[in-house]
């Protein structure tokens, strides 16, 4: 099995298995056009190493999922915030971790832990008042009284 | 800076999107910087509980009247029914009130659209249903239409009293217009109050009560050629008696027909009860095949030789129409899977029947590895007018007389 070297924006390197570095599909179509394993660390300036490992851990776990499907219809692309509980498990990082992990996912480009990064911000904002929210990430209130009541009014008929 | 901060506009979007609608338009309050991505979210599920008493399908009529753009953010739609049980005063949804410039507003967009049909009973506001086709010219992007069960009736009896009699409708109906039916009538009310009510009070008569259902399937007609992107429909409210030339019943066949003749359509799951009656497909179809699908299709939605091109089809019915569905197999060629789920006067025989038909006619792609028969249980047929809510005490009718 080849292994890759990955170099954190701290300058850490970590050597991973490709097949587990390629779930980012941002370092796969890299090793793409490199078209050979490369002997030198592959720079990833805009994750640390804490966040990094934790990505890596991620992507061990789910080295053998089948890719997510392309049609774009299909039912497997609803929408629910059920998460595996591998993943649950996983996310119970502090807020800044969580946060950074749906950043590097994004760049990184590895979807399915993208998604499941948003699912559980979802979980934390569901069922809770705006104060709550406010609260809960520390959000400054910009809307004066009038423009609050005025967007409740709007949104009366989505809320429950 | 708070990590929360660091996340794109695009990232908080996907996460907005993630979230129940009701969630998401909690956060708008949050934030202006949230407020702004909430109005930029699409609404991937929404459901519309019609005849609710909260008002929210109304409320959000009123809404999409200021706002159009609202109705392109739509992607999946969902309908449940809330009964008027007519000895639970608290689940009558009271008339709802438009202003003036509202009622305007409406007739013009009813007239536009070509729905004038229902504009009578969206300005009533007493029908939930008679708001479909309004809402439906609004939201062009909607991908999955659920129309759940379809119910056309207005007020679900007593449980005490079997016959779902005029006096209670009449009385439910006067309720939720606040008008007070006793006080009014009391004193007519041994001596035949009804054609006295009926004939006095009421402009249309009676029947009024009943008509939305004849407009829903009318004026749903002009919607479809809005509905060009959905790629699933449901709908299990064919249920029908006597299918006969020009009864709702029929129109509401031909409206499924046309809906499965939409370009996009992959998935349908319809059905109930005596749902596709020989006669009434016959009549839909050949409606269908005269006209086009519709006076309000263009012609390049056709598919050519005049089928359906959905690819999985769930049937649900109670009764086993044998001809109907063998005329109604000859309406699909591109099936890749069925279901059908059978009613508990149906039997397993029946149904490899009725799969045959479809295996036949979609020889190419389907085969019968990819043909469930099953029998339904109660959840598959659940009552429409079933709900969860706990009622509290009732007030029944004639206790206090």
């Amino acid at each position: 099995m080849s292994q890759i070297i990955l170099l954190s924006s701290d300058n850490v390197e970590m050597k991973v298995d490709k097949e587990v570095a390629e779930r980012s599909i941002l370092i796969k179509n890299m090793l793409e056009d490199v078209g050979e394993t490369p002997d030198q660390a592959i720079p990833i300036p805009n994750v640390n190493e804490g966040v990094l490992r934790k990505v890596i851990e991620w992507c061990e776990h789910h080295r053998n999922d089948p890719p997510p499907p392309a049609d774009e219809d299909s039912d497997s692309r609803k929408k629910s915030t059920d998460i595996e509980e591998w993943d649950q498990k996983f996310m119970q990082v502090d807020q800044e971790m969580l946060f950074e992990i749906i950043l590097a996912a994004n760049y990184l480009d590895i979807k399915p832990l993208l998604d499941v990064g948003c699912k559980t911000v979802a979980n934390m904002i569901k069922g809770k008042s705006p104060e709550e929210i406010r609260k809960t990430f520390n959000i400054q209130n910009d809307f004066t009284p009038e423009e609050e009541d005025q967007i409740r009014r709007e949104n009366e008929w989505a809320e429950e | 800076m708070h990590p929360f901060d660091k996340l794109s506009n695009e990232l908080l979007l996907q996460i907005f999107e993630n979230l129940p609608y009701s969630d998401a338009a909690v956060c708008a309050r949050v934030c202006k910087r949230l407020h702004n991505i909430f109005s930029r979210t699409q609404i991937e599920d929404y459901t519309i509980k019609v005849d609710h008493p909260s008002h929210r399908a109304w409320m959000l009529i009123r809404r999409l009247l200021i706002n159009p753009e609202l109705g392109e953010r739509f992607k999946k739609l969902s309908f449940t029914y809330h009964p008027r049980r007519c000895s639970y005063p608290q689940t009558w949804a009271l008339q709802w009130h438009w202003t003036t410039e509202e009622d305007a507003k409406l007739k013009q967009l009813c007239q536009n659209w070509g729905i004038s049909a229902a504009y009578k009973w969206i300005s009533d506001g007493i029908y939930g249903n008679s708001i479909f086709p309004l809402l439906l010219c609004y939201t062009t992007n909607l991908k999955s239409l659920d129309l759940g069960y379809g119910v056309d009736g207005f007020v679900w009896p007593n449980p005490f009293h079997s016959l779902h009699t005029s006096d209670m409708v009449i009385r439910v109906w006067d309720g939720c217009c606040g008008r007070d039916f006793l006080s009014t009538f009391k004193s007519q009310r041994e001596d035949n109050y009804f054609d006295i009510y009926y004939k006095e009070d009421l402009e249309g008569g009676y029947d009024d009560y009943w008509k939305p259902c004849l407009t829903f399937s009318a004026t749903m007609d002009q919607c479809i050629s809005r509905l060009s992107n959905l790629r699933e429909f449901t709908f299990w409210g064919l249920e029908l008696g006597d299918v006969c030339e020009n009864c709702p019943e029929r129109e509401m066949i031909e409206f499924v027909l046309k809906v499965l003749l939409l370009p996009h359509l992959k998935v349908a799951r319809v059905g109930r009860r005596w749902c596709f009656d020989e006669w009434g497909v016959k009549a839909a179809m050949s409606t269908i095949g005269n006209s086009g699908p519709g006076k309000s299709r263009p012609t390049k939605m056709v598919p050519a030789d005049g089928r359906s091109g959905i690819k999985h089809l769930e049937l649900r019915y109670e009764e086993l129409e044998k001809e109907g569905l063998e005329m109604f197999a000859k309406f699909t060629r591109k099936l890749e899977s069925l279901e059908l789920v059978l009613g508990r006067d149906a039997t397993m025989e029946e149904g490899e029947k009725v799969a045959g038909f479809f295996l036949e006619n979609n020889k190419e792609t389907l085969t019968s590895g990819r043909v469930v028969i099953r029998m339904g249980y109660t959840d598959d047929f659940p009552d429409p007018w079933y709900d969860d809510d706990n009622l509290g005490p009732a007030h029944y009718f004639y206790e206090d007389e």
